[in-house]
């Protein structure tokens, strides 16, 4: 039983995980945490279940179509609901992106409807080790999710690309000042990020089903993945959420399944108690 | 100039979404509202009636979600209402009287439906409430029915809170969560001959009155020990491996389900994932067709409880049935009929036949007292209801089905029992 209980709480770990990744991103940029994430990846899930059941498209239109509405979304929000406060206080921000959520969500259960639906899984089936099953979904979720923060890690740290991020982070006026399009760095966070919550929300969708709510109480657990790890880098959230997913499971079968999401926040409010930057995180130096 | 001009743009395009769908909702709300008719206040000084009572009118009030997630409930329970009540208005109404149905919409928020309900006793004066919808409100609102003492027939929601401790007013019809546990429990010993009983339960007030009462049962039996674990899962939780393995642990082979349709659907997949496959024994409240949709064939096999009378399968053709059928098809033609119209029917139903019973005699006096003759009455699509001047509890009695899944056109529950009552 506890080795089935570890296996499935990686599983579920790397949804957290998958989902956190995002977060961090649009969070490494520009300091806002985004709390609509988790509702742009639930209606961008909807378009691929629409095209899938409505339009006859198979998976693999159906995703890439998700995709793209997906880095439509990132970038209109950005354009027109960020971008004009962009200098208002952080709190201003996280407040836009708080009443975002109430808003995709609202249109969602207006175009899509309430009711729950199952959603495909890329692969179906289940692989054994030893005794314990995983399903190959969920299989995947977690290669994914490693290739993805490996990705974004290389990016950041090589490219010319993630150069531009890393200097619009520390410091956006000497940023712009330096011949960097801060703008466009912004938007582009913003649109990899919302693909990013695409792909989450579809991995998930199989395991959750689809619903209007559905991102609700993982986007909880990748905050949670995110906080515990550290928000300031791309390992964090991956280790946070696996380590969540682990201790959920441990926490439901040893000590008591009623305060399994308890246990969570717990968490959280002590790892800040401790060490605030997360597992992994470094200390970052306050902008001035 | 052009950012300005895209941004007023955006702002007004989404004005007109937001005007938009208030105007919609709003609509829905008018449409219902009847006129005041200062005319039949005068009838009603010629004889002793309640409010809400003209000598060609009976005014009844109900309030349910129909916008929100739960309007997939609230919707086709309330068009199930106003098919019945067509129905009879056709045929001239019930002594005379025709009934007009008002309906609020309290979007499954208990803070609104305390409001809706009182705006239905004090501003439009309804005679009764009738076919109510959501635990939450419900019992938010229940203080305040009970102080009023309007009747109060038919709550859609599985809390015992409405026959326990005794109401007068309240005449409670769908088996609530503990009847339920009664039911499942003399189910799984004397049909199913099971081992090992172990029960996976949703943390909240369903879930906990149901495990209660299957103890209860189980120790009424005196077969106790039958009952190896009792699992809890939350509605937030992502990952059900945790109570599937400890059933799979205690090796249970009748697992029986207390939730609600999307956990419970993910603890059958889950089951499915590991290789275990114990007889799934489930709450009515997944009897519909949303849990074939969500686990597809891990779903085969299931049982499944039942309390309104079936409307498909064998009984299709039977009188009261196939009333029900021809009537909402002809109201609402575009519609599959569905357990929640079922509900509402009964619902409507309950309360048509009681005003029969009370004749003339519409005071909410005459009219409680008419409910508390019901005796085994079996004429509508409830099972043998039966309300005396001290007990109003529910329909006791309950039917099994078996869930048949082919493939993901073709699945449906077969009913595989009688009616059984627990002992």
């Amino acid at each position: 039983m506890l080795l089935q209980q570890l296996i499935s709480g990686f599983a579920t770990g790397g949804l957290y995980a998958l989902a956190a990744l995002g977060l961090v991103l649009i969070y490494k940029t520009s300091d806002v945490v985004n709390f609509a994430q988790g509702e742009m990846a639930m209606f961008s899930t909807f378009i691929a279940y629409t095209a899938m059941t409505s339009y006859g498209m198979s998976y693999w239109e159906a995703f890439i179509l998700a995709l793209l509405f997906a880095s439509a979304l990132g970038f209109i929000v950005e354009r027109f609901f960020i971008r004009p406060i962009q200098n208002a206080p952080v709190l201003s921000l996280l407040i836009v992106t708080l009443g975002l959520m109430m808003i995709v969500n609202g249109i969602a259960g207006w175009v899509f409807g309430f009711e729950t639906h199952s959603f495909p899984a890329i692969v179906g089936g289940e692989l054994k080790i030893f005794d314990a099953v995983i399903s190959k979904s969920n299989l995947l979720t977690l290669v994914i999710t490693v290739f993805i923060m490996g990705i974004l890690f290389y990016m950041l740290k090589y490219t010319l690309a993630g150069i531009a991020i890393r200097a619009t982070s520390e410091n956006p006026t000497i940023a712009r000042l330096m011949g960097i399009a801060v703008n466009h760095v912004y938007s582009i966070t913003w649109v990899v990020s919302s693909i990013l919550g695409a792909i989450a929300g579809m991995f998930i969708a199989p395991t959750t089903f689809l619903d209007v709510n559905m991102m609700s109480s993982v986007l909880l657990k990748a905050f949670t993945a995110a906080v515990l790890g550290g928000f300031t880098t791309f390992v964090g959230p991956v280790v946070g959420g696996l380590i969540l997913g682990v201790l959920e499971n441990i926490a439901s079968g040893y000590i008591s399944a009623q305060l399994s999401s308890t246990f969570a926040f717990a968490l959280i409010v002590i790892m800040l108690w401790i060490k605030p930057t997360g597992l992994v995180g470094q200390k970052v130096g306050k902008k001035v | 100039m052009g950012k300005k001009f895209i941004k007023k743009l955006f702002v007004i395009a989404f004005a007109l979404i937001f005007t938009l769908g208030i105007i919609l909702t709003g609509c829905g709300n008018k449409n219902n509202e009847q006129p005041s008719t200062p005319a039949s206040q005068k009838e009603q000084t010629k004889k002793e009636l309640a409010q809400g009572v003209t000598d060609t009118t009976v005014k009844v009030g109900t309030t349910l979600a129909l916008t929100g997630p739960v309007a997939v409930i609230g919707t086709p329970m309330l068009h199930g209402m106003q098919a019945y009540f067509n129905y009879i208005n056709d045929q001239g109404g019930v002594n005379g009287r025709k009934i007009e149905l008002i309906y609020k919409d309290d979007q499954f928020n208990p803070a609104v439906t305390v409001q809706k309900t009182q705006e239905l006793v004090e501003q439009d004066k309804v005679f009764a409430l009738v076919g109510t919808l959501g635990t939450p409100g419900l019992l938010a609102s229940m203080d305040y029915i009970v102080q009023k003492g309007i009747p109060d027939v038919y709550q859609g929601s599985g809390s015992s809170k409405f026959a326990i401790p005794f109401k007068k007013n309240y005449f409670p019809v769908q088996p609530n969560y503990t009847t339920e546990g009664h039911v499942l429990a003399q189910y799984a010993v004397d049909n199913l001959n099971a081992k090992n009983i172990v029960i996976i339960y949703q943390n909240d007030e369903q879930g906990t009155e149901g495990l209660n009462a299957i103890k209860e049962q189980l120790e009424k039996l005196g077969k106790s020990d039958l009952l190896k674990a009792a699992v809890p899962f939350n509605t937030t939780d992502v990952d059900f491996s945790t109570p599937v393995l400890k059933a799979k642990e205690a090796n249970g082979d009748v697992v029986i389900l207390l939730g609600t349709a999307k956990p419970l659907a993910g603890i059958a997949v889950k089951a499915k994932e590991i290789g275990y496959k114990p007889q799934f024994l489930a709450s009515y409240v997944v009897s519909d067709l949303t849990m074939f949709k969500l686990a597809k064939d891990a779903w085969n096999g299931a049982i499944v409880a039942g309390w309104a009378y079936p409307i498909y399968g064998k009984t299709e053709n039977e009188p009261k049935v196939k009333l029900f059928l021809d009537t909402i098809k002809k109201y609402f033609p575009n519609e599959t009929p569905s357990g929640y119209h079922v509900a509402g029917w009964i619902a409507a139903q309950t309360f048509v036949e009681g005003l029969k019973r009370a004749g003339d005699n519409l005071t909410w006096d005459g009219f409680i007292k008419a409910m508390e003759t019901f005796k085994d009455w079996n004429d509508g699509l409830a099972y043998k209801l039966t309300y005396t001047e001290t007990d109003h509890s529910p329909q006791r009695a309950m039917y099994f089905m078996k869930a048949i899944y082919k493939n993901e056109n073709e699945y449906t529950y077969e009913i595989i029992t009688d009616y059984i009552e627990p002992k």
